[in-house]
C-alpha cells in the first residue's frame, strides 16, 4: 500500500524540500508507527530532527487524514499522514 | 445566543484585505441585531528582530486543517458569549515584507469590552493552535520559527536553537 506523508516547515527541508513524500508498505493496512519507521529509514535526517525537536519541548503532532493520531493508529492505502511541528506562535494541536 | 446565529467566517489569503470593506460589511450585517462594537486586530511583519533587519516573513499553512481549526476556534469562542454577533478571521500566507499585514481578527460583540476580550483570546488561540509556520529571512540568515519564538537557523539543524 502507499501512504502520502505531508511535511512542513523545517521538516520539509529534511526530505530535500519535498512537501509530500510517498511511503510504500507491504499489506493493505499498517500502524502509523510502521509508516514512520519506513519513512525515517529513508530519511534518517528527518528522524534526528523530529527527535531533536521533542528533546527541546517542540514535539511534533501526527495526523491521519486531518485528524490527530497516535502511533498505533491504523493507516490504509491512500491515507494522508502529516507530521506537524509546533505552530509558529504556539505549541499544541488537537 | 443572539437572535440570529453569529456570523463566522475564516480564510487564508495571499492578498491583503481591506479593513474598511470588511468592517463596513460587518457593521451593515450586524447593526440590526443590536450590535454597535467592532474590534479589529491586525498583525504586521516586523522590520527589525533582535537588532537584525528583516527582509521577508514567509507563511505556510497545512491548509485544510488550519481552516478547520480556525473555524472551530471562532465557533467555540462565539458560543462562550451570547452577544457575539460576528467573528471573521483571516490569516495571510505566502512571502510577506515588513509592514505587510499578517493576520486579521474582526469581532463584533456587545458590550465593547467583551469584543476586546474575545479578539485577544481568539488571537492567542489562533497563534497556538493553528498549523501555520513562519520562515524569517533577515540580514543574518534564514530562521524557521517554531513554538513560542524558538528560531532554528535554516540548514543548520537543531544544535543551538535561538530563542528571541
Amino acid at each position: 500500500m502507499k501512504v502520502r506523508v505531508k511535511l512542513v516547515s523545517l521538516l520539509r527541508d529534511a526530505v530535500n524540500g519535498e512537501g509530500e513524500v510517498v511511503v510504500e508498505i507491504n499489506g493493505e493496512k499498517a500502524r502509523l508507527r510502521d509508516v514512520l519507521e519506513k519513512l525515517y529509514s529513508t530519511y534518517p535526517r528527518l528522524k534526528k530532527l523530529v527527535e531533536g525537536l521533542g528533546e527541546r519541548g517542540l514535539g511534533v503532532v501526527y495526523m491521519v487524514n486531518g485528524q490527530g493520531a497516535e502511533l498505533d493508529a491504523e493507516v490504509r492505502d491512500g491515507d494522508l499522514v502529516a507530521i506537524l511541528p509546533p505552530a509558529s506562535g504556539g505549541c499544541s494541536f488537537e | 445566543m443572539s437572535e440570529n446565529k453569529p456570523i463566522i467566517r475564516v480564510g487564508l489569503s495571499r492578498e491583503p484585505v481591506s479593513l474598511d470593506d470588511v468592517a463596513a460589511r460587518l457593521a451593515r450585517e450586524t447593526n440590526g441585531f443590536g450590535a454597535g462594537s467592532l474590534v479589529v486586530f491586525m498583525g504586521f511583519v516586523k522590520g527589525v528582530v533582535g537588532g537584525y533587519k528583516v527582509y521577508t516573513l514567509s507563511y505556510e499553512a497545512y491548509e485544510d486543517v488550519a481552516l478547520k481549526k480556525m473555524e472551530e476556534i471562532a465557533r467555540e469562542e462565539a458560543a462562550k458569549w451570547e452577544k457575539t454577533y460576528a467573528i471573521w478571521l483571516i490569516h495571510r500566507i505566502g512571502s510577506l515584507k515588513p509592514g505587510d499585514p499578517t493576520i486579521y481578527v474582526f469581532v463584533v460583540a456587545e458590550p465593547r469590552h467583551k469584543a476586546f476580550e474575545l479578539a485577544s483570546r481568539i488571537l492567542d488561540r489562533v497563534k497556538h493552535e493553528v498549523p501555520i509556520y513562519k520562515l524569517e529571512a533577515r540580514e543574518d540568515g534564514e530562521y524557521w520559527i517554531l513554538g513560542d519564538h524558538t528560531r532554528v537557523r535554516r540548514g543548520e539543524g537543531l544544535q543551538e536553537p535561538e530563542k528571541r
